[in-house]
């Protein structure tokens, strides 16, 4: 067995690079969410002539599991998304309503930020619904990187054609990230700071997004603070706790 | 007023009393709301008259939550009307009240000719659950519906869909009941009485999701008959697609009718939103209307829309993370009433907001297609 796979390693290098390129976005995808997350931030959006903020709580399990609630500003406040599987939910407290929200919205921005639905609920996943390739080496703030790019699979449910991601080679940390459209055009690249120990683990705490075309405009994410792997039960993320969460 | 709050309260010593198990958690009270500055300008079919209103309207929101499972909220809606607006409305100040609550919580400051003060107490309930039970007793808004436009689901409390500049929407006076089973099944129990003759309504609503559909059905008896409706919100591709219908049995002196709302909406790229809805109302009107004014508008839960067709189409864009705007196009066939409704939204500062609405209405007057009147609306919120 060990010789038909030093056979293969010999035969089929592309395969194993690839393995390793998937195991070093799954170890970094799973340091930055571990099993389940609890996470306060500020999600800031920076334009030339203005910026907006806000502060949120979100709750992530896994792929399929994730809540957000707005805590500010203040006519935002308490609304709540909860992401189960596919299924998308919008909370609205002044109107006391549950609204489901059309699939086609997790592909576009997220209350008129940078970043899209599905960059802050992860519908995709990094690591499944793509296949992933080594494909150099950087440094970013002295920390020596892998440059993996990143195809998403035929059936993946993404919107970029090709991702290409830094990843810190010691702790494992997405320090860098560039988003491309079906046309090989760069859309997005967010960039990834202050580098923290956040409960059991060090990871950055600033990202910010930036669009490729729009000049003095992007959107920064600030973690203010997160626990990982505190137990979260599945019933927690349903409709009903959205309406009463705070 | 007063006797009412002290009821409200006693109520709630009671419930908190069986809460108290759980009442480790600090004491927390949260207050908030807005102040709103609407400006209208109501014009006639060819803009040769014009009548102004002017509302300063206050809301105030406080919630006080002692333990993680028992809420008591009370929610205040004040506001100032003056200008032409009042003047030309024969008894304004009387048309404030929602004829859906029983208990009078409603004060008139200021009764004037040209000037009313109002208030009213729009939410004021105790809420008690845990992971399996919900009650709620007292004021409250019981929202049934799933579609965005028109909710025949929505039985307890009906509204207007014109009437942008209430958000929260009416409430009632009543108490309801729900359980989560393990299967995931929702029950609801509800209950209102609006203390007038033939004015109860109580029904059970059992909902479930599958398929990646959120289904519910009601059943239950609405002021003088009994009633069933059923309601779903789900994907057709990447495209939402919602709907609900509410059959109401012969009782009283009306037959059996019903409405139905059917509903796709669908997100674009660059951030545009579209949303195209049906509502069909078995009683509504179907042919062409030679005077509005003794038409019976009065919307209801058995009476959506005065017509029999309706389609509303509405578009919005967000330019910027700041400025948005949407138009709607109300257009009910055989009555040919047409309503253009546009609007604009700029966020002034992180608490202020600015919203540009216009109305216009166009209908089938004998052999002519004519506008029949137009509003426009100005508004300013500061939100706290």
């Amino acid at each position: 067995m060990k010789f038909v796979l030093i056979a293969m390693a010999f035969l089929f290098p592309q395969l194993l690079l690839s393995q390793d390129a998937r195991e070093i976005v799954r170890k970094a995808d799973e340091k930055m969410r571990g099993n389940t997350m609890q996470a306060e931030m500020i999600i800031r959006t920076i334009r030339p002539t203005w910026s907006r903020e806000m502060q949120c709580k979100t709750w992530m399990k896994g792929n399929n599991l994730a809540m957000i609630l707005l805590l500010s500003p203040a006519k935002d406040k308490g609304i709540a998304f909860l992401k189960r599987k596919k299924e998308v939910w919008n909370w609205m407290p002044s109107l006391e309503r549950t609204i489901k929200l059309p699939p086609s919205m997790m592909s576009q921005s997220w209350m008129g930020t940078d970043f899209t639905n599905d960059d802050l609920v992860k519908e995709s996943s990094v690591v499944e619904d793509y296949t992933h390739t080594i494909i150099g080496d950087s440094s970013i703030d002295s920390r020596s990187c892998y440059i993996i790019q990143m195809i998403p699979k035929p059936q993946a449910a993404v919107v970029w054609s090709k991702v290409i991601i830094c990843i810190d080679k010691k702790d494992f940390l997405e320090l860098h990230s560039r988003f491309y459209d079906d046309e090989g055009k760069l859309i997005n690249t967010m960039n990834s700071y202050d580098i923290k120990m956040m409960h059991d683990r060090l990871i950055p705490t600033r990202f910010e997004m930036i669009p490729a075309d729009k000049k003095g405009q992007k959107t920064e994410m600030i973690y203010k603070n997160i626990q990982y792997n505190n137990p979260i039960d599945d019933n927690f993320f349903s409709t009903d706790k959205m309406k009463t969460i705070n | 007023m007063i006797k009412h709050l002290t009821i409200f309260f006693c109520c709630f010593a009671v419930l908190q009393a069986s809460g108290q198990d759980t009442a480790t958690l600090p004491k927390k009270l949260t207050i908030n709301g807005y102040i709103k500055n609407l400006q209208t300008l109501s014009f006639d079919q060819n803009f040769d008259h014009l009548i102004s209103g002017n509302l300063l309207h206050n809301r105030l929101n406080v919630k006080w939550k002692p333990s993680g499972k028992l809420t008591a909220v009370t929610e205040i809606r004040s506001r100032l009307f003056w200008g032409e607006q009042v003047k030309v409305t024969p008894g304004f100040a009387a048309q404030l009240r929602n004829d859906n609550e029983k208990l009078n919580l409603q004060q008139v400051w200021i009764d004037k000719p040209s000037l009313v003060l109002h208030t009213n107490v729009e939410r004021l309930y105790a809420d008690w659950s845990n992971e399996k039970w919900n009650i709620r007793l007292g004021r409250q808004r019981i929202n049934w519906g799933i579609t965005t436009n028109w909710n025949p689901n929505d039985i307890f409390n009906t509204y207007n869909f014109l009437d942008f500049d209430y958000e929260e929407r009416p409430g009632i006076d009543g108490a309801k009941i729900e359980h989560t089973f393990s299967s995931g099944l929702k029950t609801a129990l509800a209950y209102t009485n609006t203390g007038k003759k033939e004015g109860t309504v109580a029904a059970i609503k059992y909902a479930v999701n599958k398929w990646n559909y959120d289904m519910q059905l009601i059943t239950g008896w609405y002021k003088n008959h009994p009633t069933i409706g059923a309601g779903w919100a789900g994907p057709v591709k990447d495209a939402g697609f919602k709907g609900e219908a509410q059959y109401f049995f012969a009782g009283g002196d009306s037959a059996g009718h019903f409405n139905i709302s059917l509903e796709a909406d669908y997100m674009f790229k660059k951030g545009w939103y579209a949303n195209i809805g049906v509502l069909y109302n078995s009683q509504g009107l179907y042919q062409p209307v030679s005077n509005w004014q003794i038409i019976n508008l009065k919307l209801s839960p058995e009476n959506l829309m005065p017509t029999k067709w309706n389609i509303l189409a509405t578009t919005n864009k967000t330019f910027t993370p700041l400025l948005s705007a949407n138009i709607s196009l109300l257009f009910a066939p055989g009555t040919n009433l047409l309503i253009l409704f546009p609007a604009v939204q700029y966020n002034l500062a992180a608490n202020l907001d600015v919203n540009l609405v216009w109305q216009s209405f166009f209908v089938q007057q004998a052999q002519h297609f004519e506008a029949e009147n137009h509003q426009c609306f100005l508004r300013f919120k500061w939100s706290f």
